[in-house]
């Protein structure tokens, strides 16, 4: 059975979409079938992100209306096998998602795919709603800033109360936060929040730490999923998330300044 | 012969005993009508003992008993009387005649007070206000509680009527606990947390972590930026004293 990770954060631009991107890419570098969902009907970026902008044919919607079928809207990714990608429909808006809709286009992945990663829209309307209502996990990014936290802690509050396995009464989803564009040098200089704070307030297990870097900018322009960039600091991080995720177990990297600079810290030098 | 179709044994009942001041019917019955409607269904057909013990005057209960169906009650019976014409009475009306239990404290009245039945009209009033506060259930209830388990996020609500509030867990910036009663936090309260919402002044507040964006108690408040001078962070109790909220700790 196909387990449904939603990646959702409530507010925007936090990296949503790169980490949908890199999270995919990454499970499916590690031999899972996997799709990722655009749920960002309007503003469609995903396709961007994954450099297949120029391939997009049908869309979700037009799956939902049946107006295409699956095999004509999924995009193979040409970079890793197993890879597919569906894109959002860029002229119309989120009302063209409904639950019934969703529910039978997420039957049908379910029966090819090992993971459904969907990329949710930023806010807590619709769209957002639909992309977490059907899921079975939910990795929740989180920028260390106070007002990405707050939404985020909206969101979390929103995945045990308003989706399907709440409704419904199962098994609540399984969340991870994964917090992105760390900086410890502005934690240590007291400008950001520090993993502890975040993880103080919101209480989610945490699944990685991103932290800022010029890699990731680069990534998005030129369409290639951060991940596969294995020299890059961002791109580890996010190969250590996608490990975490399969059960392994990996030291948090990237979130000390350096090494001399902890211990100092510690031993108040 | 007749003795093997009955069976007669002894057994024991919790009933509702009401404590009567004077005869005066009708602050009775809106004293009850006034408790009734806290608990309608609680009290609807409930069995009830009248307490005379204090009550000196003739009383009638036939009428009584009317008072009572009219809320009700069905009427079991008297207790607690010393005046054999008031027992008497209550037998001719078909009632039964109770010994005192130990729920019943027994003063017995000076007896020369008992003949006189003119009473001076300041006296009177204060036993008519006194009707109204003397009616109360003997009888265990368990205070009302509504717990939730879990972190309570930003944008979520929970609203206990009637009811204290335990949160065991925290309670989010953005989120927002009201209770009709006290508020229970055990972790940080980061929150709105509203106690006593309906008017209750003794209602309070816990917490382990004071950080509240607001507390709240029978409509007097303070926001987190006066909040910040005692107990910020700490383990704290939020009272309310002479219309003031009162933040003390609880360590």
């Amino acid at each position: 059975m196909a387990r449904i990770i939603v990646v959702t954060s409530g507010k925007g631009g936090v990296g949503k979409t790169t980490t949908s991107a890199a999270i995919g890419t990454g499970l499916a570098l590690a031999g899972k079938k996997t799709v990722i969902v655009d749920f960002d009907i309007g503003l469609r970026n995903l396709d961007l992100i994954m450099g297949c902008e120029r391939r997009v044919v049908y869309d979700f919607v037009n799956v939902i209306n049946d107006e295409a079928n699956l095999n004509q809207a999924l995009i193979k990714d040409k970079r890793v096998e197993d890879l597919y990608i569906l894109p959002a429909s860029q002229t119309r808006d989120k009302d063209a998602l409904t639950k019934e809709g969703v529910e039978k286009v997420l039957n049908d992945l379910a029966e090819r795919f090992d993971y459904i990663v969907c990329d949710s829209p930023a806010g807590i309307e619709k769209g957002a709603m639909m992309a977490l209502y059907f899921a079975d996990e939910a990795i929740i990014t989180s920028n260390p800033e106070v007002s990405s936290v707050r939404d985020s802690d909206r969101i979390i509050g929103m995945l045990s109360s308003k989706s399907r396995r709440a409704e419904q009464g199962l098994e609540p989803i399984v969340e991870h936060l994964l917090i992105t564009r760390y900086s410890p040098k502005r934690v240590n200089s007291g400008d950001m929040l520090s993993v502890d704070d975040i993880n103080d307030i919101l209480a989610v297990k945490l699944l990685g730490v991103i932290p800022e870097s010029q890699a990731v900018l680069k990534a998005s322009n030129s369409g290639e999923p951060v991940i596969l960039d294995k020299e890059s600091d961002a791109g580890m991080a996010y190969q250590d998330a996608v490990d975490r995720l399969l059960g392994e177990n990996r030291d948090f990297r990237f979130i000390q300044e350096e090494k001399k600079g902890l211990l100092s810290r510690i031993f108040g030098g | 012969m007749a003795e093997n179709n009955i069976e007669l044994k002894g057994s024991n009942f919790t009933l509702f005993v009401l404590s009567l001041i004077n005869n005066d019917l009708s602050s009775v019955q809106q004293a009850l009508f006034d408790k009734v409607q806290q608990a309608p269904a609680f009290f609807s057909g409930a069995p009830i003992v009248i307490n005379v013990s204090q009550c000196e005057q003739e009383i009638d209960f036939l009428g009584l008993a009317e008072v009572l169906k009219s809320q009700q009650f069905v009427l079991v019976g008297i207790t607690g009387s010393q005046n054999e014409e008031i027992k008497q009475a209550a037998r001719q009306a078909g009632l039964a005649v109770l010994k005192s239990g130990p729920l019943t404290p027994i003063d017995v009245p000076a007896p020369s007070a008992n003949a006189n039945p003119v009473v001076p009209a300041a006296e009177t009033t204060h036993i008519e206000t006194k009707v109204k506060t003397q009616i109360k259930v003997q009888h265990q209830q368990t205070p009302a509680t509504q717990f939730h388990h879990g972190q309570l996020r930003s944008g979520q609500q929970i609203y206990a009527k009637d009811k204290n509030l335990v949160i065991i867990g925290s309670v989010s910036a953005g989120a927002e606990v009201i209770a009709d009663g006290s508020i229970h936090v055990y972790g940080h309260l980061r929150g709105r947390a509203i106690a006593g919402a309906k008017g209750d002044s003794s209602a309070r507040i816990f917490c382990r972590n004071l950080e509240a964006e607001l507390i709240s108690i029978n409509g007097n408040y303070k926001l987190s930026e006066t909040l910040q001078e005692t107990c910020w962070q700490q383990a704290a109790t939020v009272s309310l004293e002479n219309d003031q909220l009162i933040i003390s700790r609880l360590d």
